[in-house]
């Protein structure tokens, strides 16, 4: 792409990324940095304790981290290489053609017309030797060194093909047959002329050396690792025979590693041959998808693996960056845990690279803090890197406003080498299910990318940790992968757990742990809106790397039919809803409507059990949250209280949002048949219910419901009602006192 | 114009009607609606223009930058993922007259307007 220096706003920059979420005092935590603003770059570290926020909100706060010394390093431009494909040992019998191989495998292309894609290759036949399968444009081409045959037909996008490539010593022969179920195919009919057909012309075969790779989905890879000639579309069993030979020289099967928990290794696709020549796969290409004999009748993977042998490849695939870490950022042994970040500068660039350090690992400490603040990391991976703004009219339609870019915006916007969001389709349409921490997260940062982002994610969160700062409440803090690997027994360590304003995508795990605690006696803020929702993966590999499936919600995109199951773990993806798991069982409330232009406020119920009235102590209006960094306590996201999905009864509803405006909307999965469903100006469901859970054994929620919530903290000199309130909460929670008041 | 027969009746029978000077001025004065809110015919156009019904229409932006923060407005190249395309030399000091100013520029692009 150009990089015209005239282009308002394109900063060369400087971009990192750090290899985890979450790391203890005492840890190493590598550092990656690309930069050509200058000869080395500078970093320290630093504790964020406020994002920039101003006028509209709090200014931008940051504490030095002395105990660290900066350090500088050379600058290096690192390149990222884009693009998923396959890589494997290359059978003796690819060194030897002229004595006769057979390739036969399955391939359903899904992106035509993007220049020349290549399928499978061994060595570079227009430079002499190897043989390569090669979709030009829209035609299948097959090559060796001085001959080239091409199925002449094009393919239909899609749609899967049997293709044979048959190689002896005297000719080169295609054979592309259309083959499928009408159910794993995009059309039932292909169109006419779209039948077998068969090429052959002369040839002689030179075999590339044995050293090359047998590559899948590329032509090459460069010594800086960048894949070339990407293909995108699936790939199924891929086989090497012998001539006369019945059993295969190698057979690389995508069904082969899935098990019962999905698929164990996904970097990894088998050889079933003898030889045992598994292809490593990059950039995590999609696992757990439909092949062409799917047929409709099974939906899980884990039940018919021999109906999911396929593996899908993007040329947008990103799953690592790759880049040379320079800094093993050693973190002090006494290193209080918040929200930090790497502050790099190169020239008159910076950038900052946020991290938790959480509580030291292992038995409780006597002197812990009170309070657990869980970072939602995964779902700022849900959001990483989104383009949703620039590339979706929809987004306007919410937002009610003309997007606005500032300059880190303009440059990511062009910068898709970063990958994207899980809010987003690949370049053939399919969905982007996969997202890693291993590349810069530029939406992640204590800066306000469009204006609804002053309480969006990562810069909603800064705001509960800015609030927390100024209260004086000292606060440990954690990742979703924390929570995640050690269960109710971390949460357990601490008298309140709070999460932060939009703790969108949980794993079982997680929410097994928030239920065990609450369950435990733990008391449980529920900061967010929207919250407890997707069913999320850890890939199993890599726990960098998260994955979903979406279906049945309220959604960017929509798995396709049969692929509603994680190849990570193997369950069912979609909402935890759909898995018995409303998170109204839990928090009382749940993701009820979205409008992200404006927000509102909170009106105290009448017939609250006065017991609860504690919650509203010195909140003396009725009427209460009606400003904020972006305008009112509840807004963007809201959840409300549903008995159908399991609010508890012991519920009490403290208040609840009105003067929504129309474009405050009904979660999709809240509306069954078509109708008229008004806006939320209008419509009864649309609100925001506060509420306040009780539960058996001295435990708890509060939840307000509301992704706004923490961008009204620090209205009215961080003195305004929806800090009263907090403090109410987090003062009774903290004591232990039961959270009914005796009457 | 690229628009499809759908959208094309649409345009005519509802939106052309609407666009009169007093819904421009509407805009104008308010081109956040928080004061209030629309009017609903300036919604129901707002909603037709935001939603790009013409993809050969383009698809505009608003750039902040500089100190104190200043906004220009300007356009999605053709290819996505190529550096925005700046639209006309005016800088605007309010986020709101930025605003408007493409409200005018996506009028001009679907030929509505109340001199039409």
């Amino acid at each position: 792409m150009s990089a015209e220096p005239t282009n308002p706003g394109w900063p060369p920059g400087v971009m990192g990324y750090v290899d985890r979420p979450s790391a203890a005092p005492g840890e190493t935590v590598a550092v990656h940095v690309s930069t050509d603003a200058a000869a080395t770059w500078t970093a320290d570290l630093v504790r964020l304790l406020s994002a920039d926020l101003a006028p509209e909100g709090p200014p931008f706060r940051e504490a030095a981290v002395e105990a660290v010394p900066a350090v500088e390093r050379e600058a290096l431009v690192q390149p990222t290489p884009v693009g998923s494909y396959g890589h494997a040992p290359a059978h003796p019998r690819l060194s030897a053609l002229a004595d006769g191989l057979t390739i036969t495998l399955e391939v359903a292309p899904t992106l035509l017309h993007d220049g020349r894609q290549t399928i499978v290759a061994h060595g570079d036949p227009a430079a002499g030797a190897g043989l390569a399968l090669v979709l030009d444009d829209d035609v299948l081409t097959a090559a060796v060194a001085g001959a080239t045959v091409s199925a002449g037909q094009p393919v239909t996008a899609g749609c899967w093909y049997r293709v044979t490539i048959a190689i002896t010593g005297e000719a080169l022969s295609l054979v592309q047959e259309p083959i499928g179920t009408r159910e794993a195919n995009r059309f039932a009919l292909r169109p006419d002329g779209d039948t077998t057909v068969t090429a052959t012309a002369p040839a002689a075969p030179v075999g590339a050396p044995a050293a090359a790779p047998l590559l899948f989905g590329a032509a090459t890879v460069g010594a800086d690792g960048v894949p070339q000639g990407c293909f995108t579309g699936r790939l199924g069993p891929i086989t090497l025979t012998a001539p006369g030979d019945d059993a295969p020289l190698a057979h690389w099967d995508p069904a082969a590693g899935i098990g019962r928990d999905g698929v164990a290794t996904p970097s990894r696709l088998d050889d079933r041959g003898p030889l045992g020549l598994h292809a490593t796969l990059v950039n995590r290409p999609l696992r757990g998808v439909t092949g062409s004999r799917w047929d409709g009748t099974q939906h899980d993977l884990r039940h018919a693996p021999e109906q999911y042998t396929a593996v899908h490849f993007h040329r947008d695939d990103l799953s690592d960056c790759a880049w040379t870490p320079q800094w093993d950022l050693a973190l002090p042994a006494e290193l209080e845990s918040g929200v930090y970040a790497v502050r790099v500068r190169a020239g008159a660039h910076e950038d900052r690279i946020p991290f938790v350090v959480r509580p030291p690992r292992g038995a409780a400490r006597a002197d812990r803090a009170d309070v657990l603040f869980v970072l939602p990391t995964n779902s700022y991976l849900a959001y990483a890197n989104d383009h949703v703004a620039t590339d979706s009219p929809r987004v306007q339609m919410l937002m009610r406003r003309v997007p606005q870019l500032d300059e880190l915006e303009v440059y990511r916007h062009a910068h898709r080498e970063f990958g994207s969001s899980l809010y987003e389709v690949h370049a053939d349409g399919s969905p982007i299910a996969l997202s890693t921490w291993r590349r810069p997260i530029l939406t992640m940062r204590p800066h306000v990318h469009l204006f609804n982002a002053r309480a969006w994610q990562f810069t909603g969160d800064l705001q509960l940790v800015d609030w927390l700062d100024r209260a004086g409440r000292r606060v440990d803090v954690v990742a979703d992968i924390d929570v995640h690997r050690e269960g109710a027994a971390l949460l357990s360590r601490y008298r309140c757990v709070m999460t932060g304003s939009h703790p969108e995508y949980v794993t079982g795990p997680m929410l097994d742990a928030f239920e065990g605690y609450v369950a435990g006696g733990g008391r449980f803020l529920y900061l967010g809106g929207n919250g407890l929702y997707w069913v999320t993966g850890y890939d199993p590999e890599d726990d960098n790397i998260v994955e979903i499936r979406r279906w049945g919600g309220t959604e960017a995109w929509t798995a396709a039919p049969g692929e509603y199951h994680l190849a990570s773990t193997g369950e069912m993806g979609g909402l935890w809803r759909n898995r018995g798991r409303a998170p109204q069982k839990l928090t009382g409330i749940g993701f009820i409507a979205q409008g992200l232009d404006a927000a509102s406020g909170y009106r105290a119920r009448a017939d609250a059990d006065p017991r609860a009235g504690w919650v509203l102590d010195g909140v003396d209006d009725e009427l209460f949250g009606l400003t904020g960094t972006l305008g009112g306590a509840a807004g963007m996201e809201i959840d409300a209280v549903d008995a159908t999905l399991g609010t508890p009864h012991q519920t009490v509803i403290v208040a609840t949002s009105e003067g929504h405006s129309d474009d405050m909307l009904l979660a999709r999965e809240a509306v069954g048949m078509t109708s008229a469903a008004p806006g939320g100006a209008r419509n009864p469901r649309v609100h925001a219910d506060l509420v306040l859970v009780p539960w058996p054994g001295g435990g708890g929620v509060f939840a307000p419901g509301s992704i706004t919530w923490a961008a009204s903290l620090a209205d009215a000199e961080y003195d305004g009602p929806i800090s009263k309130i907090m403090n109410n909460v987090l003062d009774r929670f903290v004591s232990g006192a039961p959270l009914l008041e005796d009457a | 114009m690229a628009l499809d027969p759908s959208d094309l009746a649409i345009l005519r029978r509802r939106v052309r009607p609407l666009v009169t000077e007093e819904l421009v001025a509407e805009h104008r004065a308010d081109p956040f609606g928080t004061g209030g809110g629309h009017s609903p015919a300036l919604v129901e156009v707002l909603h037709f223009l935001r939603r790009n019904p013409d993809p050969a229409r383009p698809r505009y932006l608003v750039l902040r930058g500089g100190e104190p923060p200043a906004w220009r407005v300007a356009r999605r190249a053709p290819v996505p993922t190529d550096p925005v395309v700046p639209v006309g030399a005016t800088t605007y000091a309010a986020r709101e007259d930025a605003e408007h100013a493409v409200f005018l520029l996506r009028l001009a692009d679907y030929e509505l307007g109340p001199e039409r």
